[in-house]
């Protein structure tokens, strides 16, 4: 009964959607049962929209990058602490999960507002004259992505970063081995499957976040999503709408998939 | 050259757990400052967002409208999960692993296709506008988390309570009913919390989904916070956040932090 459940109220709409994706639409009411593949076509040859999926696969991308920069240092942190710094810092890095991303969005926009304290702490310290612009900026996006992504990250990191055998670190150290070396040459490659996990969810989450463009960009910073519900639930654009899902959708299962496949054969052979 | 790298590493996983804690930490001091501008520190204190808040009958009527919502929700998502749950473990010979990834489809397709999806097919239902729709999209993504909570908890007892039960000479029925269900109470607890918790933020296919007389109280916040953001907004913020402590405790003492990261 779940299962039929799931395939009433989930497959069969986007089935449906798939189906609409390819019809006319008209101006007057949502769309005509005549295929065409214009919606698709549409969607990636006009400039306007191709740069619309530019910006949301840059800002996706910036964003697994900048996530991977700061929470790979932070798993690292995390993996060679004793057990009870451990058991704080991933509670610091659990517990904004657990709290709406609305919530966490609306603290980024106290924060990175014109007056708000970044810019005060900036300006106060000297380091800017006058205050910058982050809020319906890309800036500001990038910055709500990333500490939206960064829990994902850090927990695909932490599973291959502490199943490192502390034994191999100190027969590198044993040998000579400076700690630099011992991170580049031991500690890095073989947490490499976790890396490519992190950023392949990071950047999938980024590419199809809503409410942190919606909220930080102002209107100004276009992405995939926003472009779904603007056709969708504004101008009533069914079918372009369901076609730029569905590119969006494509989109996350070839970098998931894409990543699945990177870890297995990257799997370390110790 | 040690000294440089460790100086680098420990700069930069501050810097990620300033980007993981600033925005959460930051809405408290606000939500009491007593002015309407973002100072900080805040010069003066006051409740009076919080008074604004609790007075504020829009958002105090979406509030309660998400309540029952998410109520409802969590009570048919555990009992269909669980359901699922009881099959897929039964079944584990019979049939495949693809019935299971299949139950994880709705976890991985992002929430503006979902939306849409929802839209189009709500439409044709003409549903679009209604509670109803609303509660059958949030029903259609909180199953799987309940039943990856509950199914979890039975792989792990194994079978061999049931069998000694029914080698008793107990029927199926009184099987499930007095030796499954309660040695699983615990992932049913969770198995209702995750799905409140969704059900109670999730603000996108609510957004789609929502008329003008169907907004829940995430949706009610992103839409007021697109025109304004004022320090109302961080008092319901903090309060969310408290509500948030007392569920995830809930969930501690029921399932444990470890295993609550491997399902989330």
């Amino acid at each position: 009964v779940p299962a039929g459940y799931l395939v009433v109220a989930f497959m069969i709409p986007l089935a449906w959607l798939l189906l609409v994706s390819f019809y006319t639409p008209i101006p007057t009411g949502f769309y005509a049962p005549a295929f065409t593949s214009a919606n698709y076509t549409r969607f990636v040859f006009d400039p306007f929209y191709l740069r619309v999926l530019g910006r949301t696969l840059a800002l996706g991308g910036l964003a697994a990058v900048g996530a991977l920069g700061v929470g790979y240092p932070l798993a690292l942190v995390i993996a060679f602490s004793p057990s009870t710094v451990r058991a704080v810092l991933l509670g610091a890095v659990l517990s904004p999960v657990l709290v709406s991303i609305v919530v966490r969005t609306y603290g980024w926009m106290v924060i990175l507002a014109g007056e708000g304290p970044l810019n005060q702490a900036l300006v106060g310290l000297g380091v800017l004259n006058t205050p910058l612009r982050f809020l319906s900026q890309p800036l500001g996006v990038l910055i709500g992505l990333v500490s939206a992504g960064l829990p994902y990250m850090v927990l695909s990191l932490l599973g291959p970063l502490q199943n490192i055998r502390t034994s191999l670190i100190e027969a590198a150290h044993t040998l000579g081995a400076t700690d630099a070396q011992v991170l580049r040459l031991v500690i890095v490659p073989l947490s490499m499957p976790g890396v490519i996990t992190g950023l392949a969810l990071v950047y999938v989450l980024s590419a199809a976040a809503f409410v942190t463009p919606f909220l930080l960009g102002g209107g100004r910073v276009l992405t995939v999503p926003l472009l779904v519900y603007e056709q969708g639930v504004r101008l009533l654009n069914w079918p372009f709408a369901a076609a730029a899902a569905f590119v969006l959708l494509a989109g996350s299962i070839v970098v998931l998939v894409g990543g699945t496949w990177l870890t297995r054969t990257q799997a370390a052979p110790i | 050259v040690d000294r440089v790298v460790r100086l680098i590493v420990l700069t930069a996983a501050g810097l990620a757990l300033a980007l993981l804690l600033l925005p959460v930490v930051v809405v408290v001091p606000i939500a009491f400052s007593a002015s309407s501008t973002f100072q900080f520190p805040p010069h003066h204190y006051t409740v009076r967002w919080f008074v604004a808040g609790l007075t504020n009958a829009t958002f105090m009527a979406a509030l309660r409208a998400s309540l029952v919502l998410a109520f409802g929700v969590a009570i048919c998502s555990v009992t269909l999960g669980t359901a699922a749950a009881l099959a897929l473990a039964k079944g584990t010979r019979r049939r495949p692993r693809w019935l299971e990834a299949f139950f994880l489809l709705p976890l991985l397709i992002p929430t503006v296709v979902s939306g849409i999806a929802f839209i189009q097919f709500f439409a044709v239902l003409g549903l679009l506008g209604s509670w109803a729709s609303i509660f059958l999209a949030h029903l259609a993504i909180a199953i799987p988390f309940s039943m990856r909570v509950v199914l979890a908890t039975i792989l792990g007892i194994g079978r061999s309570y049931e069998e000694a039960a029914s080698t008793l000479g107990a029927s199926r029925l009184w099987t499930l009913w007095s030796v499954t269900l309660p040695m699983i109470r615990r992932a049913l607890v969770a198995g209702a919390v995750f799905p409140f918790i969704i059900s109670f933020d999730e603000a996108v296919i609510a957004l789609f989904l929502g008329g003008a007389r169907t907004l829940t109280f995430p949706v009610r916040l992103v839409t007021y916070l697109v025109d304004q953001f004022d320090p109302m907004i961080a008092a319901f913020a903090t309060m969310l956040m408290v509500f948030t402590l007392v569920a995830t405790v809930v969930l501690e003492r029921t399932l444990g932090l470890e295993r609550l990261s491997r399902v989330a």
